[in-house]
């Protein structure tokens, strides 16, 4: 015997969320920043790109830009940039020992080693690049 | 937009990845020696000279480094932006928002692209 096809109204649950969510905790506000350490990075790309592109107009424009970019107001972005890039460098390389497994076999290579050597990896490849420049 | 029946997430997502990496190993000591440091008088100007510069980037594999430093790390921002917007409650505009961050990121690309080998 067929039973009569009942309908039910379901209600969708949609929760309210503040947009200001993010500033209710300080974990909250860290990840926020974390997020937003994506903008001054590629800010900075896009800032270097443009100057590198300035080699092709001659050295008196590429050297007035430099001069420009020494006004505090650029300084400020720059200090501000640079304690972003590390804050994300610390927290990219802070999880690859939770989401990266090396497996030699039966041995797996215990998340606290691989932090690490990303890390040693990030301070080695900064002393070329340093070396370079300087 | 449901992103999660989205097949190309996967090809975002790695480029996500990618990008984090470049921008954790790479940008930090860039900002310092190609920014910071000499705008502050750390370091004298010719480390970032016309000069110096020019006879770098004339290098074909200088050029290969420069343009994965600059490109990768812009899709790792179009991802992270994408998905801070969703989460500060801002869903769509009327461009769809996979076009706006991730069409930001490939037109850098692009421009990238044009003034390393081509005009560089």
């Amino acid at each position: 015997m067929n039973q009569p096809h009942l309908e039910y109204h379901y209600d969708t649950y949609k929760p309210e969320m503040s947009p200001a969510w993010w500033l209710k905790s300080r974990r909250y506000f860290m990840f926020m920043m974390r997020e937003l350490s994506s903008v001054f990075v590629a800010a900075f790309a896009l800032l270097f790109l443009y100057q590198l592109f300035l080699l092709t107009k001659g050295p008196e424009v590429y050297a007035a830009f430099q001069r420009s970019l020494m006004t505090p107001k650029f300084i400020a972005f720059y200090a501000i940039a640079f304690v972003f890039s590390v804050y994300h460098t610390i927290t990219w390389l802070g999880v690859v020992g939770r989401i990266q497994v090396l497996r030699f076999g039966d041995f797996i290579v215990p998340p606290m080693v691989m932090t690490a050597s990303t890390f040693v990896g990030f301070f080695c490849i900064s002393a070329v690049i340093g070396y370079i420049f300087l | 937009m449901n992103y999660k029946r989205d097949k190309t997430e996967p090809f975002w997502w790695s480029m996500f990845a990618a990008g984090g990496m470049v921008a954790a190993m790479l940008i930090p000591i860039h900002l310092f020696v190609n920014g910071l440091a000499v705008h502050l008088g750390l370091l004298g100007p010719e480390t970032n000279g016309y000069e110096a510069m020019r006879e770098m980037i004339s290098h074909p594999l200088a050029k290969i480094y420069f343009f994965i430093m600059i490109v990768m790390p812009l899709y790792h921002a179009a991802h992270r932006i994408r998905f801070s917007l969703y989460e500060l409650g801002i869903r769509e505009f009327s461009i769809s928002m996979h076009y706006l961050c991730y069409g930001g990121a490939l037109a850098g690309t692009g421009l990238a692209a044009y003034i390393f080998f081509h005009l560089l």
